[in-house]
């Protein structure tokens, strides 16, 4: 049998820790959630076969950027930019507002791909623009500025929905 | 609900938590693993199909040893039967393909005598019947 892996233990408190991000962030990406799982356990199996995180500096980066590798790989093979899915919950919304959540999911869905990438990496993943920029391959401000026009862009579609939810319920 | 500036409309997207994901699947086994796995599967199904055939040999032998000629005559032993030593395999073999019961208790009896036991002769149970037990 194989011997157990010394750093799988250090894997498993990676994934406690990240998982549900990176889950989201996969899903962000795929709009499917099962691929997004997939894809999340195909990156955590390969780095335990692997020994670890091996000499990474900035682990939460790292795990960031092999998630999107493997989403890439996956999606070269199956078509990319298939329809987010709706009906899967990708929050825990606060105060159990599941109408807030589906319009949360709703206004990330008609954001462009690489905008939606990086308003999840940036308020749900905590990267900073440099880390950010890093992984995508762009530079900071590039980063910084496909934030701002992602966040108002958020705002402005789910205030909409909200404004039309207080109307409807008049 | 009005959503206010940038900062709290940032602090209010935090508040929804991302949902776990599933618990990671055990890693599969590695490529030695799996190789030792599928030699020792190999091993196991060749040591199974060795006994197997060792013992359809074993009991083709034994029913050519110990089986009888022919049903009704008393020669159901063979000669180098003789030479084996009485087995309950044997004994249980003898009783159920004897003619009579003291066919059968005679070829236990007397293993070295072929052919047939002249009636009330040698037969173990007219030996024993003579017998006068003191008490």
């Amino acid at each position: 049998m194989g011997r157990p892996n010394p750093n799988s233990s250090e894997i498993e408190v990676l994934y406690h820790q990240y998982g549900a991000t990176l889950l989201l962030f996969a899903s962000a990406m795929t709009g499917d959630r099962g691929r997004a799982q997939d894809a999340l356990h195909q990156v955590f199996l390969k780095l335990m076969e692997n020994g670890g995180l091996g000499r990474a500096t900035d682990k939460k980066a790292y795990l960031f950027a092999c998630v999107r590798n493997a989403v890439l790989n996956d999606s070269t093979l199956q078509k990319r930019h298939t329809e987010l899915e709706i009906d899967a919950l990708w929050f825990s919304p606060p105060n159990r507002d599941f109408a807030a959540e589906r319009n949360l999911r709703n206004a990330l869905k008609i954001l462009p791909e690489d905008q939606r990438e990086v308003i999840v990496l940036h308020i749900w993943g905590e990267l900073t623009f440099s880390q950010i920029g890093e992984l995508l391959g762009i530079s900071s401000n590039t980063a910084a500025s496909r934030y701002r026009y992602a966040l108002a862009k958020l705002r402005g579609s789910m205030s909409a929905k909200e404004d039309s939810r207080a109307n409807s319920g008049r | 609900m009005q959503i206010p500036d940038d900062e709290k409309f940032e602090i209010y997207l935090r508040r929804f938590d991302p949902i776990a994901p599933e618990p990671m699947p055990a890693p599969e086994l590695s490529y030695q693993s799996r190789r030792s796995l599928r030699l020792g599967a190999w091993l196991a199904a060749c040591a199974a199909i060795a006994s197997v055939v060792g013992a359809a040999i074993l009991h083709h032998r034994g029913a050519q040893t110990v089986g009888p000629k022919t049903h009704h005559e008393m020669t159901f032993v063979e000669n180098r039967d003789l030479l084996e030593p009485l087995t309950l395999r044997r004994a249980d073999t003898l009783l159920s393909t004897a003619p009579s019961f003291k066919t059968a208790i005679d070829g236990l009896a007397f293993p070295f005598q072929s052919g047939s036991i002249p009636n009330s002769r040698q037969s173990a149970i007219a030996v024993l019947s003579e017998e006068r037990i003191k008490l």
